[in-house]
């Protein structure tokens, strides 16, 4: 197993005059994987994007490709026309004026490749996307599914040393979005391509990634595996945005509950404690409940329900519950978070 | 590396100005040969250029024909796009609140496309002082015919008319498109608010056009110095000097007398008018267009 | 209060029309006859004129000059008007540039016409086509890199952003992704050029003096000059001729005109 990174982003940073765009950006990929940049929209992700593919220079900090520093901040700088990157843009960004055809055969055409070879290397991808049938149109003249798989199309058709994503499936029918995801990552796994795309979907995030990179406001806040970070969010901020859950200032009342995890002693760095809603049962005892209403979701049920000081918050049970009917749920893993929001401690219930 | 590729990578960015700059280039050129030569005295195949200084200024500013020209073209640069500008902005809210825009639209631009000349000769056909058309109504009801081409008094004011009728159309359409950039939903907040058509006119949408407005205000204006061809083909700046212009003593003694010296002068001294009004839209555009 | 405004737009039309309308019942006018309406209307005025006068041959040339003229000007102006709307250069050139583009534009022709003709004069290039399309540059080169800079700033960067990841360098995204998406900015500057340098009057009357190589504009004013003008009916055909190409262009472009005029005027 490699162990060598085969990209390296180090220490990026980024401001436009006052506004800090990107602060402190660190992170490593290695080759064939599929990394995720997930957080909240406008928050720098496509800034990030653009500075790994050249399009923008950092104002501090490196990028590394494939051993080869192609920006230093400074005096080392390769423009995008010679970095070997894909992009897949959010808007696909599709030469209006060419076929198909001629869009994935443009990176080819640069690279002065003969006739014949771009004939077939375009004919190839676009079989493998399903795509080639519709070449001769141009991008009107295509649905927007299709025109996404042209646009990955010319990404990859150049066989570049990484791939670039930004939220390539949100214009997509959230109907088909799925299958569309799971073809792409089973497609570039296949070829080997190496990945980094940027989204707002955690769901998607989940879902495609080898390894997330959660970014907030520029910032970094937590990296690892989808699993690592569902289940031991670094901070609070994380735990909500991956999977979701109710979050509550400690207060006294709760103490009797904490006991029960075996909390020793008052510990003060303790402010917010936090619950998923898919841990949790209904007991006779514990916090105190009152139901507002109930969500339908197929395999289970939502409930939202008000606790005695006045949070609202949901958990997720196999039948449903009376709304205006009071219950005792018991949270059967709890997150504790300092005042800065950090995880402090995540215990779970003895049974 | 080919050498194509090599000699390609260097060159900068800049390098792409160069055809439009040579172009442009060989015109300022123009100007500072210009410049040069108003210090000359020199007619073109007669003789040889003759320093003298400033002399040619001082000729012109002092002379009354030449400074004639001046005011009469100030005059006409000033009166001519008010007016415009005044009667373009009430034709384009007429159009604004009319329902049958699309109608009048294409007949009101055409104005526009019409060259002077034939404005000249409708104009010089229907005031003829014998068979005018006009002419002919006025002795019908007992008036005296009128001659405004060789009036000294209505000869300037005659041109005037002619360009409002003509440019009114370029002034119009424009402050139209910006009427209608005018988001829908404040004027309909406006008109919650109860306000009637006149209000939301003189309060919301022209205040809210106030760029486009002075955009083309000032375009009038530069482009009002450029009236050569009207006042030749109406007046030849007649009758006596009372539409004498700028360009027009740069035609005539310039060019017909072939004083390349003394035509320098000229433009020089018109260039130099004319800056007033290039200069802030210059820094209008710059201000625009660096994004 | 909506039919008051139609009504004030009726009687303005009518400014408009009326005028107009004379023309062109002037030009029905048989010789000796001036009341209008016309009390026996002719079309001979028209024969005449393109038959006898080969009035064609005048508008063929203004066709011929500004032509050239333009493509001169949009070979000149392209790879500038990239330069200033998507490539990175120095502050100071860039604002040097776009300022000379505007001073060059703004210039009354008449300032320039010396040097101009002193310079044609010199290169024995008076009297000629080439000549007069060079001298027309004075309008047409400031006025296309305006058009097509005000264009091409409008497009969108992502489109040149992909071709620039596809490995396409300056020159290749100038041939390839700007130069076929510019080509609806390239039309609007011929149709705005044809239209703006149909009636020239000044520079095509003193660089020009050959009958035959004379534009339309300049033949019309000759005979609107001469000082016992007689035959106002072939004078009136001959400018509603000269006149028909632009209404025919304009009938086609008729929606996009407003945008392309206030294309021209952005910023």
């Amino acid at each position: 197993m490699s162990s060598k990174s085969f990209v390296e982003i180090i220490d990026i940073h980024k401001s436009y005059g006052k506004l800090v765009v990107l602060e402190g950006v660190n992170f490593d990929v290695k080759k064939g994987e599929f990394i995720v940049i997930l957080g909240p929209s406008g928050e720098g992700k496509t800034t990030l994007l653009n500075i790994i593919a050249g399009v923008i220079r950092p104002d501090k900090g490196k990028v590394i490709i494939d051993g080869q520093v192609v920006d230093d901040s400074s005096n080392i700088y390769i423009p995008p026309e010679r970095r070997d990157v894909g992009y897949v843009f959010q808007n696909y960004a599709l030469y209006p004026h060419m076929t198909a055809f001629d869009n994935i055969a443009f990176p080819l055409k640069m690279k002065k490749l003969p006739r014949d070879e771009i004939e077939q290397r375009v004919e190839k991808i676009a079989k493998l996307l399903k795509i080639d049938h519709v070449l001769h149109h141009k991008p009107s003249q295509l649905s927007g599914g299709q025109q996404q798989r042209v646009a990955v199309a010319r990404a990859i058709v150049k066989e570049p040393k990484l791939l670039l994503m930004d939220e390539p499936f949100s214009n997509i029918d959230p109907a088909l979005r799925a299958s569309v995801r799971l073809e792409l990552r089973l497609l570039l796994k296949s070829l080997g391509i190496t990945s980094i795309m940027a989204t707002h979907d955690q769901e998607e995030a989940m879902t495609l990634a080898d390894r997330l990179l959660i970014l907030r406001r520029g910032k970094p806040i937590q990296i690892g595996s989808p699993m690592e970070v569902y289940e031991k969010p670094s901070d609070r901020f994380v735990a909500e945005f991956v999977g979701g859950m109710n979050i509550l200032e400690l207060k006294s009342e709760y103490s009797s509950l904490l006991r029960e995890y075996r909390v020793e002693g008052e510990d003060v760095s303790v402010k917010f404690m936090g619950f998923r809603p898919e841990s949790v049962i209904i007991s006779n005892e514990g916090l105190e409940a009152e139901v507002l209403d109930a969500e339908y979701k197929g395999d289970k049920w939502t409930i939202i329900a008000q606790i005695r000081s006045g949070e609202i918050i949901r958990f997720y049970n196999k039948d449903p519950v009376n709304t205006k009917s009071t219950v005792y749920i018991k949270p059967t893993k709890i997150y504790l978070f300092s005042s800065e929001g950090k995880t402090v401690k995540i215990l779970t219930i003895n049974k | 590396m080919s050498f194509l590729t090599k000699i390609r990578r260097r060159t900068p960015n800049e390098f792409f100005l160069v055809p439009g700059l040579v172009g442009l280039g060989i015109f300022v050129f123009a100007i500072g040969y210009s410049i040069y030569m108003s210090f000359y005295r020199y007619k073109l195949g007669f003789m040889q250029p003759n320093y003298v200084g400033l002399t040619n200024y001082s000729m012109l500013l002092h002379d009354p024909v030449f400074t004639t020209a001046i005011k009469n073209t100030l005059f006409f640069v000033a009166v001519a796009s008010t007016s415009e500008l005044l009667y373009g902005i009430f034709l384009a809210v007429l159009l604004y609140w009319s329902n049958k825009r699309y109608l009048f639209i294409p007949f009101l631009i055409v104005p526009m496309i019409l060259p002077a000349v034939n404005l000249v000769v409708i104009w010089r056909f229907l005031f003829h002082p014998d068979y005018g058309f006009v002419n002919q109504i006025l002795t019908s009801i007992g008036l005296s015919a009128i001659n405004p081409l060789n009036d000294p008094k209505w000869a300037m004011p005659t041109i005037i008319i002619m360009d409002i009728w003509q440019m009114t159309p370029f002034v119009m359409i424009i402050i139209l498109a910006g009427l209608s950039t005018v988001p829908p939903e404040v004027l309909t907040a406006a008109r919650i608010d109860g306000a009637r058509k006149l209000q939301l006119t003189l309060r919301i949408l022209l205040p809210m056009t106030k760029n486009v407005i002075l955009a083309v205000f000032l375009l009038r204006l530069i482009d009002a110095f450029r009236i050569f061809a009207k006042v030749y083909l109406l007046t030849r700046g007649g009758p006596g000097i009372a539409t004498e212009t700028i360009e027009l003593q740069i035609y005539n003694r310039a060019l017909r007398g072939l004083e390349i010296g003394l035509g320098s002068t000229m433009s020089v001294i018109f260039i130099l008018i004319s800056l007033v009004v290039i200069i802030p839209y210059t820094i209008m555009v710059l201000k625009n267009w660096r994004r | 209060m909506a039919s008051l405004i139609n009504v004030f737009l009726i009687v303005v039309l009518l400014t408009v029309l009326v005028p107009l309308g004379v023309l062109v019942m002037i030009s029905l006018l048989p010789p000796g006859e001036w009341s209008i309406p016309p009390k026996s209307p002719t079309l001979d005025n028209f024969v005449y004129v393109l038959k006898e006068f080969k009035f064609y041959r005048n508008m063929l040339n203004t066709f011929l000059f500004i032509g050239l003229a333009i493509l001169i000007s949009l070979i000149l102006a392209l790879p500038t008007a990239y330069a200033i709307a998507r490539l990175q250069i120095k502050y100071y050139v860039w604002v040097f540039t776009v300022a000379l583009v505007i001073l060059v534009k703004s210039l009354p022709p008449g300032s320039l016409l010396v040097p101009v003709y002193e310079l044609l004069w010199k290169l024995r290039l008076t009297n000629t086509v080439l000549g007069v399309a060079l001298s027309y540059q004075v309008y047409t080169l400031p006025f296309v890199i305006w058009i097509l800079t005000s264009f091409l700033l409008d497009l969108p960067r992502e489109v040149e952003t992909a071709a620039r990841i596809d490995g396409a360098g300056r020159f290749a995204r100038l041939r390839h992704i700007i130069l076929p998406l510019s080509i609806p900015g390239i039309i609007s500057a011929v149709i705005l050029g044809f239209l703006n340098l149909w009636n020239e009057y000044m520079y095509s009357s003193v660089i020009v003096s050959s009958r035959n190589l004379q534009t339309a504009a300049v033949v019309l004013g000759q005979l609107v000059t001469s000082e016992y003008v007689y035959d106002w009916g072939i004078l009136a055909s001959a400018n509603i001729i000269s006149v028909l190409p632009a209404i025919f262009f304009v009938s086609f472009v008729q929606k996009n005109i407003s945008k392309a005029i206030t294309g021209g005027i952005k910023g």
